[in-house]
């Protein structure tokens, strides 16, 4: 202990931010830099190992047609990526609030939405880069190399060794269009994000991580169902259930609508962190 | 000097607070003058922990309004907290947090410095508390002590002007406590410090104003001095040999509250009449035939006029 004085600060060094956001940038940064290394890790590994298991599989038994390769590959990709984002996801904002660093944070002049919004922005960039992003590009990179007979260039490393035995035997993947490709990486973004932003809400609205995880996987389920039940294409296009459903569309070989379904994804997006927002700033911590 | 600067720092009027149908606080009234340390006593569950957190914005209130150096706590919620620097009976961190990352973390949420500045900030506050040599420590690895004196730097690395802290030396050992207590009275000139505790000697030892709260109601406030006088005056008289019924006289007499005799040759009397009783007592002993070797105010302690207020109130529940 030291007899050390306080030195006054003057008034102009106080934050006088009052907005909604107060705390928002901040808070964000410090959520990446505690997550970033871990959720990087993960993602990465998860979707470069389905990458290898899928290409492997058609190793087995190779697909004769585009539709027959790309189903089971966004089918089993997307399926993975809904559960990590679940998995990562569900402890994100109840156990915080158990814990008791949502009181130590939100008991500092930080508006209550920007901590709900940091959880989400902080999400954002590593779903986007780690888990759409770089094992779509590396699909891409994959089904082009397979396409593409002669290219002796890639003839390195593990991926290229896979390569060679379809190469040798003349039995190429077939190469999807590149903007149907894009179109239903988007899509997958999308999707993704409602179910972080679901995510965030039933964190906020229930206490305990197996009712949250459950809650969640109803997510995925309901956006398949509601994709597949048959229902009137005015109802599906008012929910998530269009992205699915265009980008089924897409992987079998139809033309991909991306606009309009991304549009309503997006205002779901923000309608579910909205109400999180609300429903966290009424909470008692 | 303007309304605003004679403002109390913190103001609560007619505070209410249910947990379903359980009222938590009936009628808080609270008046915290700026720059004071006031001691907040009360027994478990009182509901100390409870207006501490709706001045926080941690809970909201059933009815009532409380402000921080003018700013409503509910309607103008973010004003009030960049005024308050808080410190909660169990703080949580983030676990991957080091010492000098949890006051990093909290100094940016109050103040827009530029870096090199909020470091040297941030240093200074570490010197203050005695942290020095445990900045790269995790948090989960500090010692009560060293938490406790985290948490009321961290409180304190806004240099908000109010400081909130629940029960800051509950569960230290004495030095620990001396540690925390040293650090508060430094800070004593520079915020208005409101302090709950179960320790009375902290208070004795550190507040001005105290308030006591019991059942969800203030039951006692005022200067720390004005409680320790009070309206009752204690007398402390020494004597030898028999007291020959001096008891017995003096309890008939209006002015005597009552009349203690102890153990070690002394009689403690309680009076509401200090005048008549420098008058009279000593008068009255002697008159007695009681042989008094000494006389002389006595001081109640905070423990006995507390067990005296919470006790009375349970008394009348």
């Amino acid at each position: 202990m030291t007899t050390a004085e306080a030195t006054p600060l003057p008034a102009s060094a106080r934050s006088r931010s009052t907005g909604l956001t107060r705390g928002l940038g901040g808070l964000t940064r410090a959520e990446a830099r505690r997550w970033l290394p871990w959720r990087t890790a993960g993602f990465i590994v998860l979707g470069l190992g389905l990458l290898a298991a899928l290409y492997a599989n058609w190793l087995i038994q190779p697909a004769k047609t585009l539709t027959e390769l790309l189903y089971p590959f966004f089918g089993l990709w997307f399926a993975l990526l809904i559960l990590a984002t679940v998995a990562m996801t569900q402890g994100m904002v109840a156990s915080e609030i158990s814990q008791g660093t949502a009181a130590w944070v939100v008991s500092k002049p930080v508006a209550r939405p920007a901590f709900i919004l940091s959880k989400f922005a902080a999400l954002v960039p590593i779903v986007v880069v780690a888990m759409v992003g770089i094992p779509g590009l590396a699909a891409r990179w994959v089904f082009s190399i397979a396409e593409s007979e002669g290219q002796t260039e890639f003839n390195a490393g593990d991926l290229v060794r896979l390569l060679e035995e379809p190469l040798a035997r003349n039995d190429y993947m077939p190469l999807m269009d590149f903007d149907v490709h894009l179109g239903i990486l988007a899509l997958m973004i999308f999707l993704i994000l409602v179910a972080a932003a679901a995510m965030v809400l039933l964190g906020c609205l229930l206490r305990h991580a197996t009712a949250i995880l459950v809650a969640g996987l109803m997510v995925p389920i309901a956006l398949v169902v509601l994709a597949n039940v048959g229902l009137d294409q005015q109802v599906v296009s008012l929910t998530p259930a269009w992205a699915m459903d265009s980008m089924l569309d897409g992987i079998a070989g139809n033309p991909v609508s991306v606009l309009g379904p991304s549009i309503v994804a997006t205002l779901w997006t923000v309608g579910l962190l909205g109400l999180a927002s609300w429903w966290f700033n009424r909470r008692e911590l | 000097m303007n309304a605003e600067t004679t403002r109390p720092a913190i103001e609560v009027r007619s505070l209410r607070k249910k947990f379903g149908r359980t009222e938590v606080l009936r009628s808080v009234d609270l008046e915290i003058p700026r720059n004071s340390v006031f001691g907040f006593l009360g027994p478990n569950g009182a509901g100390k922990t409870t207006t501490m957190k709706i001045l926080v914005g941690l809970l909201h209130a059933n009815g009532g309004s409380a402000s921080i150096m003018g700013h409503d706590v509910a309607r103008d919620s973010l004003q009030a907290r960049a005024a308050i620097g808080y410190l909660p009976q169990a703080a949580s961190y983030w676990k991957h947090l080091k010492v000098r990352g949890v006051l990093n973390f909290t100094a940016q949420r109050y103040l827009d410095l530029p870096r090199p500045q909020l470091r040297q900030h941030v240093d200074e506050t570490i010197e203050l508390a005695g942290l020095t040599d445990l900045v790269d420590r995790k948090v989960a690895k500090l010692s009560g002590g060293e938490r406790q004196r985290l948490g009321i730097a961290e409180a304190w690395v806004g240099r908000p002007d109010v400081l909130i802290l629940d029960e800051p030396s509950s569960g230290l050992d004495p030095e620990g406590r001396h540690e925390v207590l040293s650090l508060l009275d430094r800070l004593r000139k520079d915020a208005t410090i409101l302090y709950s505790t179960h320790i009375l000697d902290d208070i004795e030892r550190i507040a001005d104003h105290i308030a006591v709260i019991d059942n969800g109601s203030i039951v006692a406030q005022g200067s720390i001095d004005s409680f320790l006088v009070g309206s009752t005056a204690l007398y402390s008289v020494g004597f030898s040999g028999p007291l020959f019924g001096a008891v017995e006289a003096l309890q008939t007499e209006a002015w005597v509250d009552a009349v203690e005799p102890e153990t070690d040759g002394r009689v403690t009397v309680a009076v509401n009449d200090r005048s008549h009783a420098e008058l009279e007592l000593l008068r009255s002993f002697v008159a007695s035939g009681v042989s008094v070797t000494d006389f002389r105010p006595a001081r109640r302690s905070l423990e006995d006029i507390y067990l005296e207020i919470v006790g009375a109130d349970d008394d009348d529940g």
